[in-house]
């Protein structure tokens, strides 16, 4: 079970903040899980736009570029936050 | 080609004149900021006390405010700073700006200090000084609307300082269009030592362009990319700043309680998620602004503009207060009293951990409400009292740094160069913490956003742990910006826009043909001006190109960046070699001829 915390119009989409997905072993498989669920907002696909371009996606708070990317394995109790691509200041 | 006039206005005297501006050093330094900078360096006598009558307060345009190119409505504030004692370079949006460049005007200079309380009415060529003591003591609401009904002409623009500025308070900002600040190093408290209450303009001229064509064409290019870009044209646009709180929080970066902690439990009731649902009433964007980003709020019986992110984490974060609504009424009132948030939210955080840590004595507060984090009621309280000056907000006014000092503990005051940093935590996000240690004004994350690749991903996600490379990525983005605050443009075109880009509009609209590496050299130019001012001012890089003690040795405790510091040292020495400077962090006499800087006094 991984937690997924959505954030920014993600929340609208799937009408959650926060929930319980089973059977994401990798990132890259819970996006899938979620893409079937929630639709191509969440697609894992690098076309047309990448991931990196569409989403921030932290896992335990560290950025998955930082670990393995969209194979970066999830275990039990971990918490993946999606984000749109946001800035400020 | 017409770039616009300076005109000089002596306080003292009320003698008015206009001058041509010097075309060689629009070129070289852009205009906005890069042209205020050079004339305040060469016509500030060194060591000038910034309230005093001596000191020169520059409101300029850039070259591209007032026209069509996207956000084009920009301009800027320089002077000496009295939170800091050096250069105070402010920054602001709304439509003032535009207005001004409008009047045929491109720079204003003030110097000296009106007999009594003044303003200034510029109508097209036409310039008056006039009297404001009835408008003096009026918050910059009250102000706004008092002086557009005195000069007759409702469609006047104010640029206006609210009792902070008055009472020479070193966190007044000054406010322009009532919600939008050049906010910080305290350039209100310069306004109010002039006594000045507003700059009002109306311009009806059309800024020109040398090259429509060219023009037209960088601008749908600029346009197309803007809103093409996942942040500028969708993010910013729908969510406004304050969409950062969740994510500065999710990776442990979010500094909570004087920066004692790096994470907030219950982030999410000050996030822009929770604004939109609660008190978001619409979007408003500066001039010609297809971005959008500015939030049109309600609270009770009250509307405004705001909180942005810096200012709920300032107000909110930092003081420990999580309830949006205390942060927006906390934000409105910092508007109307002409203070700037960043620096009242964590001057109060700053009081809040000298009260708690015993250094505050409750006897000082007469009767106030406890200075406790996450006391809505003391910050709203307080931050009245600060806006004010009165009782133990004389001191607050005074900010951070200067409070922490006064009882003998400067090292809870979160600040660089005497400027409170803003909302990201340099433990946790190691580029950012050597953007604030070499900030020209101080503790400031909008020199040089490197937030942008560090969190963002944007042009390129980079490690935020990491602090290989980011001595050039502080660089590039610090010179970028220069040549950005100086263009007229907003620096949150550049989640989007290239250098290429602001060369084809500066080119298109001077006719001066800038290229990419022109760009950046004017922009590395200004950085380094800048660095000379804050030297003859006398600033030791050794002790204050640093952060506070807490970043360098207290670990961050909790969250995903438990155990960090920053790493500041490892950065510095390659930063100042990238500059062409010494190991000292003087520029070397190799640079300055490069950059044409050569035989400045
Ligand atoms: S992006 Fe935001 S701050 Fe910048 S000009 Fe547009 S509305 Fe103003």
């Amino acid at each position: 079970m991984t937690t997924v915390r959505y954030f920014g119009h993600f929340r609208d989409l799937t009408k959650l903040r926060e929930e319980e997905v089973p059977g994401g072993k990798t990132v890259r498989g819970l996006l899938e899980v979620l893409e079937e669920r929630y639709g191509d907002a969440f697609s894992p696909a690098e076309k047309p736009v990448p991931v990196s371009g569409r989403l921030i996606l932290l896992v335990n708070g560290r950025h998955i570029q930082h670990l393995d990317g969209l194979d970066t394995s999830l275990e039990n109790d971990d918490i993946l936050s999606v984000f749109p691509l946001i800035g400020g200041g | 080609m017409n770039f616009g006039k300076i005109l000089r206005v002596d306080l003292s005297s009320g003698k008015i004149k206009t001058e041509e501006v010097d075309k060689s050093f629009l070129r070289s330094y852009i205009g906005g900021r890069g042209y205020a900078s050079r004339l305040l360096y060469e016509e500030l006598p060194a060591k000038t006390d910034p309230l005093a009558p001596e000191n020169i307060l520059i409101f300029s345009a850039g070259p591209l405010s007032g026209t069509s190119a996207p956000t084009g409505g920009r301009y800027m504030v320089v002077t000496k700073g009295p939170l800091t004692g050096y250069i105070a370079s402010s920054n602001s949006g709304g439509v003032w700006g535009a207005e001004l460049a409008r009047t045929g005007y491109f720079l204003v200079v003030l110097t000296g200090k009106a007999a009594r309380p003044s303003y200034l009415w510029i109508k097209d060529e036409k310039v008056e000084l006039r009297d404001a003591s009835e408008f003096w003591g009026l918050d910059t609401h009250a102000a706004t609307d008092a002086l557009v009904d005195a000069v007759g002409d409702p469609a006047a623009k104010v640029a206006c300082i609210g009792p902070a500025g008055e009472k020479l308070a070193k966190v007044a900002c000054i406010i322009n269009d009532k919600h939008r600040a050049p906010g910080r190093s305290g350039v209100g408290a310069v306004m109010g030592s002039k006594n000045l209450k507003a700059v009002v303009v109306k311009g009806s001229g059309k800024v020109p362009v040398a090259d429509e064509e060219a023009f037209k064409s960088a601008r749908d290019e600029a346009l197309k990319k803007i809103r093409e870009n996942p942040v500028a044209g969708e993010g910013l646009p729908a969510y406004g700043t304050a969409v950062l709180v969740n994510i500065i929080n999710g990776v442990g970066s979010y500094p909570y309680r004087n920066w004692q902690f790096a994470q907030m439990e219950n982030a999410d009731a000050q996030s822009g998620e929770t604004l939109a649902k609660t008190y978001l009433t619409s979007k408003r964007g500066c001039f010609s602004c297809p971005i959008q980003c500015g939030r049109v709020t309600s609270v009770g019986e009250k509307s405004g503009e705001g909180p942005e992110y810096e200012s709920i984490w300032a107000l909110g974060a930092s003081t420990g207060v999580e309830d949006l609504k205390h942060i927006t009424e906390a934000n409105y009132l910092c508007n109307e009293l002409g203070i700037d948030t960043i620096t009242a939210g964590s001057t109060v955080a700053a009081a809040m951990e000298l009260y708690e840590k015993g250094f505050i004595g409750k006897d000082e507060l007469e009767g106030g409400p406890e200075l406790r984090f996450g006391s809505g009621e003391a910050l709203l309280y307080w931050i009245e009292k600060m806006g004010k000056a009165e009782g133990f907000g004389k001191k607050l006014a005074e900010g951070s740094y200067r409070l922490a000092e006064s009882y003998g503990h400067p090292e809870f005051s979160m600040s660089v160069k005497k400027q409170e940093m803003p909302a990201y935590d340099a433990r946790g996000i190691q580029g950012i913490g050597l953007n604030y240690a070499t900030s020209n004004r101080g503790g400031c994350h909008v020199r040089g956003y490197t937030i942008s690749p560090e969190i963002v991903g944007l042009p390129e996600k980079i490690d935020p742990w990491a602090t290989e490379g980011k001595a050039q990525w502080t660089k590039t983005f610090q010179d970028l910006t220069a040549a950005i605050d100086s263009s007229g443009m907003c620096l949150f075109t550049s989640f989007a826009l290239g250098p290429e880009d602001y060369a084809n509009l500066l080119s298109a609209r001077t006719g001066f043909d800038y290229t990419v590496d022109e760009v950046l050299a004017c922009g590395e130019r200004i950085w380094n001006l800048e660095r000379l001012f804050n030297l003859r001012e006398g600033l030791d890089p050794e002790s204050e190109d640093t952060l506070p003690k807490r970043l360098l040795e207290e670990p961050i405790p909790e969250g995903p960046a438990k155990g960090k510091v920053s790493r500041l040292k490892e950065m510095l020495p390659e930063y100042y070699n990238l500059r062409g400077w010494d190991a000292k962090g003087i520029p070397t006499g190799k640079k300055l001829e490069d950059l044409g800087l050569k035989g400045l006094k």
